[in-house]
């Protein structure tokens, strides 16, 4: 269900907006594809610190651990 | 500054803004992501292209670039209630025609970072001899606004621009402030 507002109309909040179920595949999909991982490994991974010294993969680690809720909640 | 009565309005007025300079060189439209409630209490949102890809780019190189702004719908209780919209990390990546990292500007202030400050990273594409300065490097810079990263690939990388008003799309962009 989307959330109608008197200033946005449902069809602007559908073109502009990912669902949470759109990001996720879009997660799955990159730590597929730039780490030969699922996101749960992913995550796992990185919660160890495995990728501290990755500079070769430095943007694509970033990219995906901003995405984690906990990245900004810790 | 943006400034809306609806936290959904001041997430669609960044975009609008970000889509705008952005338009400068692609078509390609970015999305809000994290869910259809960009309510105050979720911590950081981005905009991201589609599949979270890099994208082509017109232009003497072929160079490839990606974006990720991560923001956070704040009020503003004080004026009026209104929601705006702060800055809390970025990178924007520039690609060599065959994905290899040439540049990347960076702000990733998570608590676990060993770096907090924005800082330019090379990588391997840009060829540069001077192993240290390559991929291993946080090279401190100041807070770099997304349209500044747009004016530097026209003037400098020869991106070519898309439309005719480019230089007063970007002169006239005016975009959210970096959170403290």
């Amino acid at each position: 269900m989307v959330v109608q507002t008197s200033e946005t109309s449902q069809q602007e909040i559908q073109s502009i907006f990912l669902t949470e179920e759109e990001e996720r595949t879009v997660m799955e999909n990159l730590a597929q594809a730039n780490f030969n991982m699922s996101l749960e490994e992913f995550t796992k991974a990185w919660r160890s610190g495995r990728f501290d010294n990755d500079h070769e993969r430095h943007s694509d680690v970033i990219s995906l651990a901003m995405r984690l809720p906990e990245y900004w909640n810790d | 500054m943006i400034e809306e009565k609806t936290d959904y309005a001041a997430g669609m007025e960044y975009q609008r803004r970000v889509q705008r300079i952005l338009s400068c060189i692609t078509q390609s439209v970015v999305k809000i992501a994290g869910g259809h409630y960009p309510n105050i209490f979720r911590t950081s949102r981005h905009l991201e292209l589609p599949g979270g890809h890099p994208i082509t780019l017109a232009g003497t190189h072929k160079l490839m670039f990606n974006l990720e702004p991560h923001f956070r719908i704040r009020k503003n209780e004080v004026q009026g209630s209104l929601y705006y919209i702060e800055i809390v990390g970025y990178h924007y990546t520039v690609y060599d025609s065959e994905r290899r990292e040439i540049l990347a500007y960076h702000w990733h202030p998570g608590s676990r970072e060993f770096i907090q400050t924005p800082h330019l990273h090379l990588g391997n594409g840009a060829r540069i001899g001077f192993d240290p300065l390559v991929t291993k490097s946080h090279m401190p810079t100041g807070y770099i606004t997304f349209g500044e990263v747009i004016m530097f690939l026209i003037r400098d990388l020869s991106v070519r621009p898309i439309r005719s008003d480019w230089e007063t799309v970007l002169q006239s962009a005016f975009e959210p402030v970096p959170g403290k």
